[in-house]
C-alpha cells in the first residue's frame, strides 16, 4: 500500500480538466469500493453555446436534452419554450419554439382545457410550453414534451406541429390531492407512455398505446431500519396525537428521471437517497422490469462516488446505451458515472461541484443523453450542452467488457492483455484476464491475476481447481507423510516417557491444563501458587501475534485488513492493553467489593483464559490458506465457539480467584467495565491536555524564536 | 531559591508573550495626503515623444494615450469610439482598486474613473520621458500615483506599492489599464481577439456572453499560491509567462508584466453587455491573504479573506507594446515577447533540441510492516541498472543522445518526505559509484526543494516551514481522487523561503560531486508560494530573484538545469523543459488553445512535450510535439508493483518501459525525419486552419500541417491524413 496520496509531480499530467477514475470492488481485501485514478474513458469534445445551435441569442434555461436512434439532438430550453433540432454532426437543423395547432381545433375541442398563453398566427395559434422539464422523441419522431406547468404532455411532430396531448386522467388509482407536474416522459418500443410527476413518490404515470391511464409503475420502496422502527413505536406510544401527526412520515424518495433501452426494460434515476447526512446512499439506479421488479436489486448497492467522500450526491440524469451500459449523471459533484448491466463500474469522468465553467465541468447538470458513443450533457445554467467523445481506450474496454459479460472469455483476452499494456489501474482488465486464464486452464496466472484484482470468485475456482491437482498428484505422499509424522510423535513420546524426559516445564502444562479442568486449575493457582508470570505473558504474547497473523496472512478468500490504516500496535492496544486495564479494574473493584484475588493473580486467570482464542487464530489462519469458504462453513461456528469458551474460562477463572458467586461475579465485572470506561476517558482527556500544552509551548517558543531572528 | 528561580521563569516567559503577542505582520507605513491641496492636472497633450511614439495626456480622462507617429494609430486604455458602445465608468477607468472595508473586513472595488476622475480628485508631475498621475480615491481615502513612461517601442506603467497612500482603508490589489487590451464585443471574429497566456495560449474571440456563463476569468501569473490549499476537482493550467496582449483589426498590442509578475494575477473580461467590449489585463496584489473557514456552532460555515497588514515591496511594471505591421497576432506576440527575454532576460540560443527525452522514475515511499507495525520503506521502480539500460536502449532507437531526467532517486524516491530527498542519492537504487561513472549519459537528477513532510538536509518541521498570511505554518492534504477535499491525514509542507539557499547548496554539492550533467528542479522552476515569515516573501513577491540565486549556485559549477513547465523566470534559464505546456485552461469561454509558449522559445531552449505515453490521446500528444518542434517525453519505470494502482500520482497507468517501448520506436522513427530538420529553428509564423488544422511556419522556410482531425484535410500544401502532418518548404 503506497503512502502517497499525494501529488509528487510538480507538473500534472492530466490533460483533461477532471479527474478519470474508476472504483475498485472489495480494495485490499476490505469489503469496500475505493476510487482509482485511471486512463480516460471519454474526453470531452466540446461544449455546444446557442451559437453552435444555431440559435440568434442566449438561451435561457436548458432542461433536458434527449437523443433518437437516428442521432439526432433535442435539446429543451424550458426556460424559452423552444425545442432545438441538431443533426447527428451536432449541426443546426431546426428550433421549435411552440407547436403549432390548428385554430379551429383550438376553438372547438381544447378550449376548455388548454390554459396555457397562447400566440395567434393566421389559422393556427402557436403553444408555449415555457418552463417545461422533459423530452422524449421516438421512432416516428414524435416528440414528447413534459409541460410541466401545464400539467401535460404535449406532441409534436419534428416541424413543430402539433400532434396531441396527454392529460392526468381520472382514476380512482389516483389520490384526490395528487398535482400532476410531469417533468420526464419515455415511451418504449410497445408504445407505453411512462410519465415522472414532480413531487410524485407512486412511481410512473402509465399509459397505454391508446393513451389510457394504466396505474403507477414501479415506485422506490421505503425500509427503515430496526432502529428507525424502534423509536418509530416508541414515540407513537408517548406521543399524543397532534405531535404524532407532526412526525415526518417516511415516504419514498421520487424518481428523477427514467429511460427505456432496446428490450423496453424501463433505468429509472433516484436523486439523494440519504435520509440523513453523509449516509451512504443506495440504490441511485434502477432497472426496471415490465412488470416493475427492479432486476438490479439495488437496494443496498451505492451507485455514484464512495460514501467517505461524498454528501450530496444526486443522481439527476439516466440513459442507457445499445450496448446496455448504464450512464448515470451526478448533479452536484458534475460526476458521470458508467456502468455495465452487472453494475460494475466501466469509469468516471466529468466535474464541476456547480462551478464548472471549464470544458468537461458544469455549474448546473441537468440531464444526460447518450447519442451512439457520444456522451450528452446539459448545463442548465450554462445553457450549454458538453460532448464528450470516447476513446479508443474506453471503446476497447466496453467491447471487451461486454464480452466477459457474455461469458466469452476466450475472445476477449487479446482485448484484456492491450488494454493491460496501456493502464495497469483498471480492476475490470485485472478480473478479464484472470478469468480468461482460468477459462483457458492456466490456473497459475488466473490466480495471480485474480489476487491482484481482488476477484475472490475466480480465484477461489483456480485455487480450488489447483489445489486439488495438488493433492491428486501428491495423495499418497501427503498421506504417508501424515502417517510418519504421527508415528514420530507417539515414538516421541514414548521415548520422552522412557527417558523420563519432561517435554514441558510444570508451569506451561498447567496453563494447558485449564482448558481441560478451568475449575481446579484456577484453584490451584490460587491455593498452590500454580500460576507463572512467564508463562500468562507468554499466552498473552501468542495471543497478540496470532491475532495479527491470521489477520494479515488468512486466506485470500477471506475478508482481509486494510493495509492503509492496519496498524498491529492498535492491535496491541485492544489485546493486551485490554487485558492489562481489565486486570486493574478488577481488582480495584474486588478489592473493594471483599475478592480475594491478587492482582498477579487476576492477570494470570485472565491470560490463561485466552488460550483457545490463539487455537481460533491458529486453525483459522491454516485453514482459510488450504480451504475455500464454502468448504469451511463451520469456521465461524468454530471461532464463536471458542470465544465463548474463552468468556467461560474467564469467568471460572475469577470465580475461584477472587471466591466471589455467580451473581456477585456479574456485579463486579460490570462495576469492573464501567471502571474500564472511567479510565479510557480519563485517559483520552488527559491526552489532549497534553497535546493542547505541546502546542501552546510550541507556539511560544516559534514566535520567540521568529522575534527573536526577524524582530516583531 | 529554586521555587523562586522557576517563578521568575514562568513569568518571564508569560511578559514575553504578552508582550510578542501583538506582533504579527510588518506593519504598514501609512502615509495619508493633504485633502486641502490643490490637485494639478496643467499639462495638456504630448508629454513626451521620441521617434516611434508620442505620449499624449488627456486630462478629460486622466490618463495617457500613444501615438504612432508612423501610421497614425492611437493606442490608449480607452478603446476607439468607446462612448459609442458604452458608457460604462470601468472601460474608461486608467486603474482599478481592490479594498478591504474597515467595518466588515469585507473585499470591495472601485474604479477610478467614478472615485478619482469624474471628481477631479488627480494630480499630475511631469517626470523623465513621461508623466505621474495619482489618482485620489477620496471615498476611501487612498493615493495611487502611476507613472505613464515613454519608451522607444513601448508604454511603461509603473506603480511603487512605498508610494501608495492610505488610511483607514487597506488597498489589496491594483488592476492597471484594464481596457489597453480589448476587443469590441460585436467585432469580427478571427481579425479581433485577445490573447491569454494560460497554459500554452489562448485565444478569445469576442462574443456576448448571456447572464449564464462566467464572463470573468482571473489566474494567477506564475499558478495559485503553492503554499496555500487550493482544492479544486477542475485541472488547470497555469500562466507561465507574464504577458497578455489584443488584436484590433490592423493593430495589436503586447503587454508584458516586466517586474512584480509573481504578485500578478491576469484576468480576462469576456462578453459583457454592459461593457460592450472584453478585455484582458493584469493586476497585482498589493497585500498577501488566506482564505479562513469559519465554521459555527449550527454546522453553517463562511469562507472569508484574511490579509496581511504588511505589503509588498516590488516596483509593478507592465510594459505596452505597440506591435508593427505584420506582426499584428498572435506569432507577433511571441516574437515581442521573446525579443523582450532575449534583451532583458538573457535569454540565449542553446542549439540542443533533442528529439527524445524521458522521465524515469526511481522508487516511491511504500507502507511496509514488521509483525503488523508500519513504517514507511522506499519501493525501488527503477534502480540504475535499469536506467543503464533503458538509456541504452533509447540512444540506440534515436540514433542520438537523449535526455533523462532521474526524479525519485533520493532517499524518499518520488514520494514527499525529507526535503529534497535528503539531498542525497539512495543506495537502494544501486551503487552511488555507477552513478558517479555515468559521464556518457545525459542525466538531470531531479530534487524538489519546495515540499517535505519529515524533517532532513537542515530543515526542521519546528522552523523550516513556510508561513500563511495569518501567522500559520503551511500545510498540505492530500486531496481526494473524486473530488476537492482534503484527503487523509498525512500533511506535507512548504519550506520556509530564506532556508531554500541553504537546500540547495547541499544538493549542489552532490550533484558537482556525482559528476553528473545537471540538477532537475521541477517546483523550483515551476512552482512559486509566498512566505509570511519576511516581508520579502510576501504574495509570492520575489520569486524570480530567488530562483535566478539558486539557479546561479548551478550554473556556476557549469550544471545544467531541467525545468518542469518552466514559469517564465526559469524557463529562459533552462537546458531543457519537460512537460511543456500544450493546451489552456479549457475555459468554455476561450476560443482556440494556441502553442504561444513554445513559439516563444522553440529555437533557443529545447523543449519536450508532457509524457507521450500518458496523454488520453496519444496521436493528438505526439501530433503536439510535431506541431512546434519539441522532443518527445516517456514517462518511465522499470518495474511496476501493485500497490502502485492506489497512488495519487495519476502517472504509473501506463509507464512500465517494457509496455511503451515499441511505441517509442514508433513514434521516433515517424518524426526524427522532420525533428532533424526544425531543430534548433525558431517559429516565424503559426496559423489556425480550419477543421483541427494547425500550420507552423519556420524561419528556415519549412512549414509543418498538422491535422488533429479524425478525417483527412485539405490544406495550401495538399491533403493531410486523419491524426497526422505533412512538411513542405525549406
Amino acid at each position: 500500500m503506497l503512502c502517497l496520496a499525494v501529488p509528487t509531480f510538480a507538473a500534472e499530467k492530466n490533460q483533461l480538466p477532471y479527474e478519470s477514475y474508476t472504483y475498485w470492488e472489495n480494495f485490499a481485501g476490505t469489503s469496500s469500493k475505493k476510487a482509482i485514478n485511471n486512463r480516460p474513458i471519454y474526453t470531452v469534445d466540446t461544449a455546444l453555446d446557442f451559437t453552435a445551435m444555431g440559435v440568434g441569442e442566449q438561451l435561457k434555461q436548458i432542461t433536458d436534452v434527449f437523443c433518437d436512434s437516428k442521432g439526432y439532438t433535442y435539446i429543451l430550453d424550458g426556460g424559452k419554450s423552444q425545442i432545438i433540432i441538431l443533426d447527428n454532426n451536432y449541426l443546426p437543423v431546426n428550433v421549435i419554439t411552440g407547436i403549432k395547432k390548428p385554430t379551429e381545433a383550438s376553438a372547438e375541442e381544447q378550449t376548455a382545457e388548454i390554459t396555457e398563453e397562447t400566440t395567434e398566427i393566421t389559422n393556427e395559434e402557436l403553444i408555449s410550453f415555457t418552463d417545461s422539464k422533459g423530452l422524449f422523441v421516438d421512432e416516428n419522431g414524435i416528440i414528447y414534451i413534459a409541460d410541466t406547468l401545464n400539467a401535460r404532455i404535449l406532441t409534436a411532430d419534428s416541424e413543430g406541429n402539433y400532434v396531441g396531448e396527454y392529460f392526468l386522467p381520472e382514476s380512482k388509482l389516483i389520490p384526490s390531492n395528487f398535482e400532476y407536474k410531469p417533468i420526464k416522459v419515455a415511451k418504449d418500443s410497445r408504445d407505453y407512455l411512462y410519465v415522472l410527476s414532480d413531487g410524485s413518490y407512486y412511481g410512473a404515470i402509465l399509459y397505454s398505446p391508446d393513451g389510457e391511464f394504466l396505474g403507477f409503475y414501479g415506485a422506490n420502496t421505503v425500509k427503515n431500519s430496526v432502529s428507525e422502527a424502534i423509536s418509530g413505536f416508541i414515540g407513537g406510544l408517548f406521543l399524543n396525537n397532534e405531535k404524532r401527526a407532526q412526525l415526518e412520515s417516511s415516504l419514498p424518495f421520487q424518481f428523477t428521471d427514467l429511460c427505456v433501452d432496446k428490450t423496453d426494460f424501463i433505468y429509472t434515476a433516484t436523486g439523494n437517497t440519504a435520509k440523513k447526512q453523509r449516509e451512504t446512499q443506495t440504490g441511485q439506479i434502477r432497472k426496471l422490469s415490465p412488470g416493475g421488479s427492479d432486476v438490479f436489486n439495488s437496494d443496498g448497492i451505492n451507485f455514484g462516488d464512495s460514501p467517505a467522500s461524498l454528501k450530496n450526491q444526486d443522481i439527476l440524469g439516466v440513459d442507457v446505451d445499445d450496448g446496455g451500459y448504464v450512464y448515470a449523471l451526478d448533479s452536484t459533484y458534475g460526476h458521470i458515472f458508467v456502468y455495465d448491466q452487472f453494475n460494475n463500474t466501466i469509469g468516471v469522468f466529468g466535474c464541476g461541484t456547480r462551478e464548472g465553467i471549464q470544458d468537461g465541468s458544469f455549474t448546473n447538470a441537468v440531464a444526460i443523453a447518450v447519442n451512439g458513443e457520444d456522451v450528452l450533457v446539459a448545463d442548465g445554467t450554462l445553457n450549454t450542452v458538453s460532448i464528450f467523445k470516447i476513446t479508443e481506450y474506453g471503446r476497447k474496454l466496453k467491447i471487451a467488457q461486454e464480452l466477459v459479460n457474455e461469458g466469452d472469455y476466450i475472445s476477449a483476452k487479446p482485448l484484456w492483455e492491450e488494454l493491460f499494456k496501456t493502464d495497469k489501474q483498471n480492476q475490470l482488465i485485472y478480473v478479464g484476464l484472470a478469468k480468461s486464464y482460468y477459462d483457458e486452464g492456466d490456473y497459475d496466472k488466473a490466480l495471480e491475476y485474480s489476487k491482484l484484482g481482488y476477484d475472490r470468485d475466480t480465484y477461489a475456482l483456480a485455487f480450488g481447481l489447483v489445489r486439488n491437482e495438488f493433492l491428486s498428484k501428491y495423495f499418497t505422499i501427503l498421506v504417508l507423510g501424515a502417517v510418519a509424522i504421527i508415528v514420530l510423535i507417539v515414538l516421541l513420546f514414548k521415548w520422552l516417557k522412557k527417558k523420563n524426559i519432561k517435554l514441558l516445564p510444570e508451569n506451561v502444562k498447567t496453563a494447558i491444563s485449564v482448558l481441560r479442568h478451568p475449575g481446579d486449575t484456577f484453584a490451584d493457582i490460587k491455593l498452590k501458587q500454580k500460576g507463572s508470570y512467564l508463562v500468562a505473558v507468554g499466552i498473552l504474547f501468542l495471543y497478540y501475534v496470532t491475532s495479527i497473523l491470521s489477520v494479515m496472512y488468512g486466506g485470500f478468500c477471506y475478508e482481509g485488513y486494510d493495509p492503509s490504516t492496519f496498524n498491529a500496535l492498535l492491535t496491541l492496544l485492544r489485546s493486551v492493553g485490554i487485558v492489562v486495564l481489565f486486570t486493574v479494574c478488577f481488582w480495584a473493584v474486588s478489592t473493594l467489593m471483599h475478592g480475594q484475588g491478587k492482582m498477579g493473580e487476576i492477570f494470570i486467570t485472565v491470560c490463561y483464559s485466552f488460550q483457545p482464542m490463539i487455537i481460533a487464530n491458529a486453525v483459522y489462519l491454516v485453514l482459510t490458506n488450504v480451504m475455500l469458504p464454502n468448504e469451511i462453513a463451520f469456521l465461524n461456528l468454530f471461532m464463536t465457539v471458542m470465544t465463548i469458551y474463552t468468556g467461560l474460562l474467564l469467568f471460572i477463572g475469577l470465580m475461584r480467584i477472587s471466591d466471589y458467586e455467580f451473581g456477585k461475579l456479574i456485579g463486579v465485572g460490570l462495576l469492573s467495565i464501567v471502571g474500564i470506561v472511567i479510565v479510557l476517558f480519563i485517559g483520552i482527556v488527559v491526552v489532549l491536555l497534553l497535546q493542547l500544552l505541546w502546542g501552546f509551548l510550541l507556539t511560544v517558543f516559534q514566535e520567540t524564536y521568529k522575534i527573536m531572528t526577524f524582530g516583531g | 531559591m529554586k521555587n523562586k528561580i522557576r517563578v521568575i521563569a514562568v513569568l518571564t516567559v508569560l511578559v514575553l508573550m504578552l508582550t510578542f503577542s501583538g506582533c504579527g505582520p510588518q506593519k504598514a507605513e501609512k502615509t495619508w495626503y493633504d485633502f486641502g491641496a490643490e490637485f494639478m492636472c496643467d499639462y495638456p497633450g504630448v508629454v513626451a515623444e521620441n521617434e516611434n511614439f508620442a505620449l499624449q495626456w488627456n486630462l478629460d480622462s486622466a490618463s495617457v494615450s500613444i501615438i504612432d507617429k508612423n501610421t497614425g494609430k492611437v493606442y490608449s486604455n480607452i478603446p476607439e469610439n468607446a462612448e459609442e458602445f458604452t458608457s460604462h465608468p470601468q472601460v474608461y477607468a486608467p486603474i482599478y482598486v481592490g479594498y478591504i472595508e474597515t467595518d466588515t473586513l469585507n473585499t470591495n472595488n472601485a474604479n477610478a474613473k467614478t472615485a478619482s476622475v469624474n471628481n477631479a480628485t488627480f494630480s499630475s508631475e511631469i517626470i523623465e520621458n513621461g508623466i505621474k498621475v495619482t489618482y485620489y480615491f477620496t471615498d476611501i481615502a487612498v493615493s495611487v500615483p502611476v507613472n505613464y513612461i515613454l519608451r522607444e517601442d513601448s508604454l511603461l506603467v509603473t506603480v511603487d506599492p512605498a508610494e501608495i497612500g492610505e488610511d483607514e482603508t487597506l488597498i489589496y490589489n491594483i488592476s492597471i489599464l484594464p481596457f489597453f487590451c480589448s476587443v469590441n464585443n460585436t467585432a469580427e471574429k478571427k481579425d479581433n481577439y485577445l490573447f491569454v497566456p494560460s497554459g500554452s495560449g489562448a485565444l478569445v474571440y469576442p462574443k456576448v456572453i448571456g447572464s449564464g456563463i462566467t464572463s470573468i476569468i482571473s489566474e494567477q501569473v506564475y499558478g495559485y499560491d503553492a503554499q496555500l490549499n487550493n482544492y479544486t476537482d477542475a485541472y488547470k493550467e497555469k500562466i507561465s509567462l507574464p504577458v497578455y496582449g489584443a488584436k484590433n483589426g490592423e493593430s495589436a498590442v503586447c503587454a508584458i508584466i516586466e517586474n512584480s509578475a509573481e504578485t500578478a494575477e491576469i484576468t480576462t473580461n469576456i462578453g459583457s453587455s454592459s461593457y460592450g467590449y472584453s478585455a484582458v489585463y493584469s493586476s497585482f496584489y498589493i497585500r498577501g491573504s488566506e482564505i479562513s473557514n469559519a465554521t459555527y456552532l449550527s454546522g453553517w460555515s463562511s469562507k472569508k479573506a484574511l490579509f496581511c497588514e504588511g505589503k509588498v515591496e516590488d516596483e509593478i511594471r507592465v510594459g505596452f507594446y505597440p506591435l508593427t505591421e505584420g506582426k499584428t497576432d498572435y506569432s507577433g506576440m511571441a516574437e515581442c515577447y521573446r525579443n523582450y527575454l532575449v534583451k532583458n532576460q538573457g535569454m540565449i540560443e542553446r542549439q540542443s533540441d533533442t528529439l527524445l527525452n524521458a522521465e524515469i522514475i526511481g522508487g516511491v515511499l511504500k507502507k511496509k510492516f514488521i509483525l503488523g507495525i508500519p513504517y514507511n520503506g522506499l519501493t525501488v521502480l527503477t534502480d540504475f541498472e535499469d536506467v543503464n539500460k533503458i538509456s541504452s536502449e533509447l540512444t540506440e532507437i534515436s540514433d542520438k543522445n537523449i535526455n533523462l531526467n532521474l526524479i525519485g532517486f533520493g532517499e524518499s524516491g518520488a514520494s514527499i518526505g525529507k526535503p529534497a530527498g535528503n539531498a542525497d542519492y539512495s543506495s537502494k537504487f544501486g551503487s552511488v559509484k555507477k552513478l558517479e561513472d555515468s559521464d556518457n549519459l545525459s542525466l538531470y537528477f531531479n530534487f524538489d526543494l519546495f515540499r517535505f513532510s519529515k524533517s532532513g538536509s537542515g530543515i526542521n518541521k519546528m522552523f523550516g516551514i513556510a508561513r500563511t498570511a495569518i501567522g500559520g505554518r503551511s500545510s498540505h492534504n492530500y486531496q481526494n481522487v473524486q473530488y476537492s477535499e482534503a484527503s487523509g491525514s498525512d500533511v506535507y509542507r512548504y519550506v520556509r523561503r530564506s532556508k531554500l539557499g541553504g537546500l540547495a547548496d547541499k544538493v549542489n554539492k552532490k550533484i558537482v560531486k556525482w559528476n553528473i550533467d545537471g540538477v532537475s528542479l521541477d517546483t523550483l522552476t515551476s512552482q512559486s508560494y509566498s512566505d509570511y515569515y519576511e516581508s520579502k516573501y510576501y504574495a509570492k513577491a520575489n520569486t524570480l530573484t530567488q530562483a535566478n540565486e539558486i539557479m546561479d549556485k548551478f550554473t556556476e559549477k557549469n550544471l545544467k538545469i531541467a525545468a518542469t513547465e518552466a514559469n517564465a523566470y526559469a524557463a529562459v534559464r533552462a537546458d531543457i523543459i519537460y512537460d511543456t505546456p500544450t493546451r489552456s485552461s479549457k475555459y468554455q469561454v476561450y476560443d482556440e488553445d494556441v502553442p504561444f509558449y513554445s513559439m516563444v522559445f522553440k529555437g533557443y531552449i529545447p523543449m519536450a512535450v508532457n509524457a507521450v505515453n500518458l496523454s488520453e490521446d496519444k496521436d493528438a500528444a505526439f501530433l503536439n510535439a510535431v506541431e512546434t518542434g519539441m522532443g518527445l517525453n516517456y514517462t518511465l519505470i522499470a518495474n511496476y508493483d501493485k500497490d502502485l494502482v492506489s497512488a495519487k500520482d495519476n502517472v504509473y497507468f501506463n509507464s512500465l518501459y517494457s509496455d511503451v517501448k515499441d511505441n517509442i520506436k514508433l513514434d521516433v522513427d515517424r518524426y526524427k525525419t522532420l525533428f532533424d530538420r526544425i531543430a534548433n529553428v525558431k517559429i516565424n509564423k503559426h496559423y489556425i486552419l480550419e477543421n483541427d488544422v494547425r500550420a507552423t511556419e519556420y524561419e528556415n522556410g519549412i512549414t509543418v500541417y498538422v491535422n488533429y482531425g479524425e478525417t483527412a484535410a485539405e490544406t495550401p500544401a495538399g491533403s493531410v491524413k486523419a491524426k497526422d502532418f505533412l512538411t513542405v518548404g525549406g
